[in-house]
């Protein structure tokens, strides 16, 4: 709070400025550290002069497939509200810098925590950043059926974080352990549900991801839950599901996403298809689709459902994780016919129980096909000469940018046990443009190193 | 802070850089909005590249001549840390155009070439 401030001294004053008169007339000090900071000039030139070299002698892609516009993997938006952070840090550092002057501490300690703050975001900034580049992003069209044979088909830029997306066999695994993308809105007891006289019958209601090329935004149906052998549960879709589109359609929009990055980012990202698509399963899509056309009364489906699960202990191929454990589980209960989970006591813990058991069957969808449409391979230290020089280049800047979070930090510390008083003035005049320097570098790598990437 | 005369006098002074570092940052800001915008227009990439590199040395030099100083301080500094600016931008010029020689038409050098020789012949 400015308040807290002392008022003007005019001895304190002099003593802050006491420091001046050298033979050059600067402070030690300050002219030190504008010599390490010309100094660093030359560091960063080099780094960033070799990044531009080599990006040109050794386009970012992939060494059998051809380049790829970085433009792809860079995320410009959040490189800008970086760099306006930083911008913003700079304004408070110097704000910081002439409270100290003034001998106005609490107004110092304001300002070079709102730098620290700032410094931080940045930081974060970076490390998401690089988190994301490294693992690449890939498109992906998809389809999963319910066990009556309802049909979804979407797509999917698969964004999860920690894993490889590009990596098709990594991102199937992600998405099926995400439910492929369904959302339980809400799953309650049917009417007349009774714990005494299993199987009890939930209803649900499940949100569909937006990528969705067919089906509404949501759809119910029941749960027919066995406490004592919940893999043996039926999921029962009531919802009229449409039939998918054509084949040619459902792929039309993976296509148009990719376009829309691909005009920006050039050759951004290879769309062939055909060779980079696995295919889980050869499903029954077409004969499926035409029978979902057909299926429009809840007791047909309902029928279908439990013709379904009547085989489920049959099916072999897991779409995933989850469902490879269920198969395991569903054997293990095979074996050892006597050994049945304990019923629960309550609704409320049937409940519980019943909405982990339907989420862990995926809502009773599996999946069919899950194709890669598009990649946008990783960026890293290892791989590419681009990807070397790039985090050299802003690892180097982020590491200065560390330092000086540091710098600051204990310097706020200092100025809480007293041991950073305004007689130390020129100590923060020199942070500050060790910060400030910070800055200018960040000006000319994000124009010469991000957005001339656009260009 | 040549129109001190006392350090008091300095201080109040100093209080009226606030103004200067507030619109200064503003004056940033819509440079690098300008900066991100200009990317995205269909423009000939001679201008924008032109533009970049302008808007870029426009805060460059913002930066070093008010947030840190140099246009309050002794003008030693200045040419210090402009002598590291020149050789870094000279390193960075050089290297850059060592490694562009793949771009250069051997061809037509050595068609002037063969003119020359036949020329003075």
């Amino acid at each position: 709070m400015p308040s807290a401030n002392p008022p003007l001294d005019d001895q304190l004053l002099e003593e802050i400025h006491a420091d001046q008169n050298t033979n050059t007339g600067i402070e030690n000090k300050k002219l030190i550290m504008w010599l390490f900071l010309a100094s660093d000039c030359m560091f960063f030139g080099t780094l960033i002069s070799t990044h531009l070299i080599y990006r040109k002698l050794y386009p970012f892609g992939h060494p059998e497939e051809g380049a790829v516009n970085i433009t792809g993997t860079f995320d410009i938006e959040l490189t800008s509200f970086s760099t306006f952070i930083l911008l913003m840090s700079s304004f408070l550092m110097a704000l910081a810098v002439s409270s100290m002057h003034k001998g106005a501490i609490q107004s110092f300690r304001n300002y070079t925590f709102g730098v620290i703050i700032f410094g931080l975001i940045f930081l974060a900034g970076q490390v998401y950043e690089f988190q994301h580049f490294y693992h690449g992003q890939g498109w992906y069209d998809w389809k999963v059926s319910s066990n009556a044979g309802q049909v979804i088909v979407g797509n999917e830029k698969n964004k999860l974080l920690f894993h490889d997306v590009a990596n098709t066999a990594a991102a199937k695994e992600g998405f099926g352990h995400e439910q492929f993308g369904l959302e339980l809105l809400s799953f309650t007891p049917a009417e007349g549900a009774d714990l005494a006289h299993p199987p009890i019958t939930f209803k649900y209601e499940v949100e569909l991801p937006d990528e969705v090329g067919n089906a509404p935004e949501t759809f119910y149906g029941e749960y027919i839950y066995n406490p004592t052998d919940p893999h043996a549960s039926q999921v029962v879709v009531l919802s009229e599901i449409p039939p998918p589109p054509v084949i040619e359609e459902a792929k039309e929009a993976p296509k148009e996403e990719a376009s829309d990055d691909t005009a920006k980012a050039d050759s951004g990202g290879k769309t062939d298809a055909s060779e980079k698509a696995e295919t889980t399963e050869e499903a029954e899509a077409p004969a499926e689709a035409s029978e979902t056309k057909d299926v429009t009364a809840a007791q047909e489906q309902t029928e279908a459902a439990e013709e379904h699960v009547a085989e489920s202990t049959e099916h072999t191929e897991a779409p995933n994780e989850h469902a490879t454990e269920k198969h395991t589980e569903d054997t293990h209960n095979e074996a050892h016919p006597h050994t049945h989970t304990p019923a629960p006591t309550s609704m409320a813990e049937v409940t519980k129980a019943a909405k982990e058991t339907f989420k862990h069957s995926n809502y009773g969808f599996e999946l069919n096909e899950f194709k890669q449409v598009q990649v946008v391979p990783g960026l890293d230290l290892k791989t590419s000469v681009f990807g070397s020089t790039f985090y050299v280049m802003t690892g180097t800047h982020g590491t200065h940018v560390a330092i000086g979070v540091l710098w600051l930090f204990s310097m706020l510390v200092y100025s809480y046990s007293g041991r950073l008083t305004p007689r130390h003035a020129v100590d923060v005049e020199i942070a500050g443009l060790y910060w400030h320097f910070v800055d200018i570098v960040w000006i000319v790598i994000f124009t010469v190193v991000y957005l001339v990437e656009y260009i | 802070m040549s129109h001190a005369t006392t350090w008091k006098e300095a201080a109040i002074l100093e209080n009226a850089r606030y103004h200067t570092f507030f619109n200064l940052a503003m004056f940033l800001a819509v440079l690098t909005g300008i900066e991100i915008v200009i990317i995205f227009l269909p423009w000939a990439s001679w201008l924008v590249m032109s533009m970049l590199v302008v808007l870029s040395v426009i805060k460059f030099f913002a930066v070093i001549l008010w947030f840190m100083h140099l246009i309050y301080d002794k003008i030693t500094l200045f040419w210090l840390f402009l002598t590291g600016m020149v050789l870094a931008t000279g390193t960075m010029i050089a290297l850059v155009a060592l490694f562009s020689v793949d771009n250069v038409d051997f061809g037509s050098i050595a068609a002037v070439g063969q003119y020359a020789v036949t020329a003075l012949a």
